[in-house]
């Protein structure tokens, strides 16, 4: 509820006993501060009616005489009590309000509004719970102590506040202390920085209001309450109530309008404590003045008290305020005298606070907690680090002690950058400039770095010196290797010198007879291509096998072509069939293969494409005569392809780059079958490529080799000792077997063991 | 075998043995008479096929077509580019060749494996048993299906981050991939053992011609 809604009867009564005839400074401040105010706020229509209460107010045709709001022209202000009976008499629509507007006989607020925002505050308010112990001695009413809490500051805090200058960051920068949440940002103008509303972060409102508060009284409490209680609306309004009655006065004079927010805080620090306090306060300055004993508990630091201006003269206060001035001001007078005549000297000094004193910069180290260090000794190998040393610093310097800064008491520090960098564009460098000092320093590095590598050398040599002579290399002897290689061998000769009777397979796998199907299929005197793709070092394990393919190819007649992509391959085959055939039969060796790959390709280029040129590789045999084999197509010229592959990857070659073509269905010509003779290692490749019916079969080394040589009753006639090497073959395979399961166990129990020999630890 | 032929294999073989004491230098003089003899072989079978197979047979043939003597010089142009590799300086003139080379060859690899491996084998995993085939045949495929299935997922590197921050593969996949290790280990089991059988066959093979060659020198 406004002012302007309230009838005539309602305004308080001491409002009528208020003379304005005197002048128009007061009313020039609130209309100021009403004017920025309405600048934020809705503004109310200058149309609307004057309120009758305000009717009754002379108003002076002219503006105040002075264009500086003095500040002594309020300070009497805080001896201007209100009257009580305007409280008595204000609406309170639940009856709990007290008539507590006593203490604005202490802090004489000159509220206008104050009377009637308290009577909307209280019912709101718990009497009496929350009383702060300030509150008490400034006998404020509890009532809108109370309403703070109840009230959120940042919603109801009208714009008005911000006149005070308040930034919003410090009252943001109490978020945690409901003190600060409702304390309005205002009130941190009077002195209380951001970080000092921290340090009481958890303090209800009541009790964490601080004595500095209880010093601004009246007016927190008179402003306080409209906050907590009325609505916003409400409290506008009666600010527009100004505005409106500021635009009904006369002009207020610019210099007073720009000067309308520091008159604002003078004044009310002019209702700082010392007055709530029943003090006479010396003028705030911080820089002159000890901190007064109010803001001592509040361990603010002096720096962060904000400064408050002295208050002004009385000179320029204009008569009709004067005569507004009750009576009863003498001690307020007695300041202010005080003031003006500069006797601040005869102030008692404040009491610094326990923590102001504990940041005083101390002389020497006890700031630290300790005691300053005795002179150490330094070093030889360090002294020619020492500046003096290379001359870069005088004795003077080294024993000048730190006057200030963090560093305060200590000798030798480092001075700061000796040259005061001068800003502007860098001169153009255009020859090296050594200076004296630059020389020095260099000479400083050159004598350190030789006396460290003399060092260097010295130790060095000492220690060399010093260092026993190597121990002779010992030779450790492999026993594992050698025991291992032992029982090998041991299997291995014992079946050639004894006689061990171990059955022999009963017949060919399927594999092998497949081999033996397809050699048998071959025509008389047609060309089969043996791809003789093993060396020297393979050649123990597949000749066997691969004797016993020569060997059957040649009793069916089969014209024998020989090829290779291993330029050894070419004399191990050469050899093996000239040994089998015995000169007999017909043989063409054409050599050696190049291309690897790519030769192989393209043999079968024009099996793939009849438009390709033939291959040229069948025209000569590895001594460059002719061949006398005419062939377009391996499809057309052979019936068997037969690879003996040493590794892995010629038997891969030559399935992918010969047999994708030449067992291909569709293709010009008939399938050529590819079979393989291979070695153990080779055997699990060559089995996946028969399950997929790449190879028409394969042989695997000695075992299949002495089958058919046993079925053929050629055993003796292609190996040496066939069944002594069977067998030691096969026992091999167990001692192997047998090492491998006792190496692997071993293995596991000491895993186990040193497993559980760390759980221990 | 007589033994004058017999010796050299013989004393060869001793050499190798050699070396269960350790490298010495009688296991050294071995490998480098095998290397040597090798090395020597293989240069000496390519420069007579390069002459007798190549040069006599294209650029060199004056009775064939003059378009193949034309163009049997690419190769032989390509062949000297390769061997300005020698110098550092003249490198770069040699990649022309290795180019050509490199992308034949990768693409002859590839065309092979894909045409004469991958294919082949994904059909035949993927062949189904008959109805008419045994147990053993159902059992074989079911074998096949699983592991291929298991070791191609076990190579499937999909994961996901815990909130602990370790990535982990999710449980069906790490059960599968488990399948997946098992096949693995075991296939490269049974390279090893081929290998060890391999190997033990060679030295019973070498063992026999030694004692051979002993019993025919102490018969006579």
């Amino acid at each position: 509820m406004g002012l302007e809604d309230q009838p005539e009867a309602e305004a308080p009564d001491w409002f009528h006993e208020v003379d304005l005839s005197g002048g128009t400074d007061l009313l020039g401040d609130t209309g100021s501060l009403a004017d920025k105010l309405l600048g934020e706020a809705p503004a109310a229509p200058a149309e609307e009616p004057v309120p009758e209460w305000f009717a009754d107010v002379e108003m002076p045709a002219g503006g105040p005489a002075g264009t500086d709001q003095d500040d002594s022209e309020l300070a009497w202000l805080s001896g201007l009590g209100a009257p009580e009976e305007a409280s008595e008499e204000a609406p309170s629509p639940e009856g709990e309000a007290e008539p507590a507007l006593d203490w604005l006989a202490d802090a004489g607020a000159p509220d206008f509004g104050a009377p009637v925002d308290e009577a909307e505050a209280a019912p709101e308010a718990e009497v009496g719970e929350l009383e702060p112990d300030w509150m008490a001695d400034l006998g404020a009413p509890v009532d809108e102590a109370e309403a703070a809490p109840e009230a959120e500051a940042g919603e109801l805090e009208p714009d008005w506040m911000a006149d005070f200058g308040v930034p919003a960051g410090e009252a943001e920068a109490a978020p945690e202390a409901e003190a600060g949440e409702l304390e309005p940002d205002w009130m941190a103008d009077f002195g209380v920085p951001a970080g000092e509303a921290e340090a009481a972060p958890e303090v209800e409102a009541g009790e964490a209001e601080p004595d500095w508060m209880a010093a601004l009284g009246g007016l927190d409490e008179a402003e306080a309450a409209p906050e907590a209680a009325a609505p916003e609306a409400e409290t506008l309004d009666w600010m527009a109530e100004l505005g409106a009655l500021d635009e009904a006065l006369p002009e207020v004079p610019a210099a007073l309008e720009a000067d309308d927010e520091a008159p604002a805080l003078d004044w009310m620090a002019e209702f700082g404590a010392p007055v709530a306090a029943g003090e006479v306060g010396p003028p705030v300055d911080e820089a002159e003045t000890p901190e007064p004993g109010w803001m001592a508990d509040f361990d603010l630091p002096a720096a962060d008290a904000a400064p408050l201006p002295e208050p002004a003269l009385e000179e320029d206060m204009p008569g009709w305020l004067a005569e507004m001035r009750p009576a009863g001001l003498d001690d307020v007078e007695a300041v202010e005298a005080v003031e003006e005549t500069g006797e601040e000297e005869a102030l008692a000094p404040g009491e610094v606070p326990g923590w102001l004193e504990a940041a005083r910069p101390s002389e020497h180290f006890e700031r630290w907690g300790a005691s300053a260090p005795e002179e150490a000794e330094v070093p030889e190998w360090a002294e020619p680090l020492s500046p003096l040393a290379g001359g870069l610093a005088a004795a003077d310097d080294i024993a000048r002690e730190e006057s200030a800064g963090p560093l305060v008491g200590l000798k030798g520090t480092l001075l700061a950058e000796p040259m005061m960098s001068v800003p502007g564009a860098p001169e153009l460098v255009t020859a090296r400039v050594v200076t004296e000092e630059d020389q020095r320093q260099a000479n400083l590095l050159a004598a350190i770095t030789r006396d460290l590598l003399e060092g260097l050398e010295e130790e060095e040599e000492a220690g060399a010196e010093a260092r026993p002579a190597p121990a002779r290399r010992r030779v450790r002897i492999p026993f594992g290797r050698i025991a291992i290689s032992l029982l090998l061998v041991v299997a291995l000769a014992v079946p050639f010198f004894v006689a061990i009777d171990l059955d022999a397979p009963a017949g060919l796998a399927a594999p092998a007879q497949e081999v033996v199907n397809q050699i048998d299929a071959v025509p008389a005197g047609s060309p089969v291509l043996l791809a003789f793709e093993y060396g020297a070092a393979e050649a123990v394990e597949l000749e066997p096998a691969a004797r016993a393919v020569v060997a059957r190819l040649a009793d069916r007649g089969a014209r024998i072509v020989l090829l290779t992509t291993n330029p050894v391959g070419a004399l191990v085959g050469n050899r093996l069939v000239a040994d089998v055939t015995q000169g007999g039969g017909e043989v063409v060796n054409l050599g050696y293969l190049a291309g690897y790959l790519g030769g192989l390709r393209s043999l079968v280029a024009r099996d793939e494409n009849p438009q390709a040129a033939a291959p040229l590789r069948f025209g000569f045999d590895y001594r460059g005569e002719a061949s006398g084999l005419d062939v377009n197509t391996l499809r057309e010229s052979f019936r068997l392809i037969v690879v003996l592959p040493g590794q892995l990857d010629a038997l891969r070659a030559w399935v992918e780059q010969v047999d994708s073509v030449t067992g291909r269905e569709g293709l010009p010509g008939q399938p050529v079958p590819m079979v393989a003779v291979v070695g153990a290692g080779s055997e699990p490749v060559a089995a996946a490529y028969y399950e997929s019916g790449q190879l028409e079969g394969y042989v695997t080394g000695y075992k299949d080799a002495y089958v058919y040589a046993t079925e053929q009753n050629a055993g003796d006639t292609l190996f040496v000792n066939p069944e002594a090497r069977r067998v030691a073959v096969t026992l091999g395979a167990v001692a192997a077997a047998g090492v491998i399961a006792v190496g692997s166990v071993g293995y596991a129990l000491r895993g186990l063991l040193g497993r559980r020999r760390r759980r221990r630890r | 075998m007589t033994p004058s032929r017999a010796s050299p294999p013989f004393i060869l073989t001793l050499l190798v043995l050699s070396y269960l004491i350790g490298d010495n230098p009688l296991y050294r003089i071995a490998v480098y008479l095998f290397i040597g003899a090798a090395a020597g072989f293989v240069a000496l079978t390519v420069a007579e096929w390069l002459w007798n197979f190549w040069l006599r047979a294209t650029a060199f043939n004056l009775e064939g077509p003059p378009a193949q003597r034309i163009l049997s010089v690419v190769p032989l142009v390509l062949g000297l580019l390769l061997l300005l590799k020698f110098s550092p300086s003249t490198a770069r003139l040699g990649n022309l060749a290795m180019a050509y080379l490199i992308g034949v060859g990768t693409a002859v690899a590839l065309n092979g494996i894909i045409l004469g491996t991958l294919l082949p084998q994904v059909r035949a995993a993927g062949s189904v048993p008959g109805i008419g085939s045994d147990v053993g045949g159902w059992v074989n495929g079911l074998v096949m299906a699983i592991g291929a299935i298991s070791t191609l997922l076990y190579f499937m590197f999909v994961a996901r981050r815990a909130p602990s921050g370790q990535i982990v593969r999710p449980l069906p996949l790490r059960l599968v991939a488990a399948v997946g290790q098992g096949f693995i280990v075991v296939t490269l089991a049974s390279l090893y053992a081929g290998a060890i059988v391999a190997s033990l066959s060679i030295f019973a093979g070498r063992f026999a011609t030694f004692v051979a060659f002993v019993t025919d020198l102490v018969a006579r």
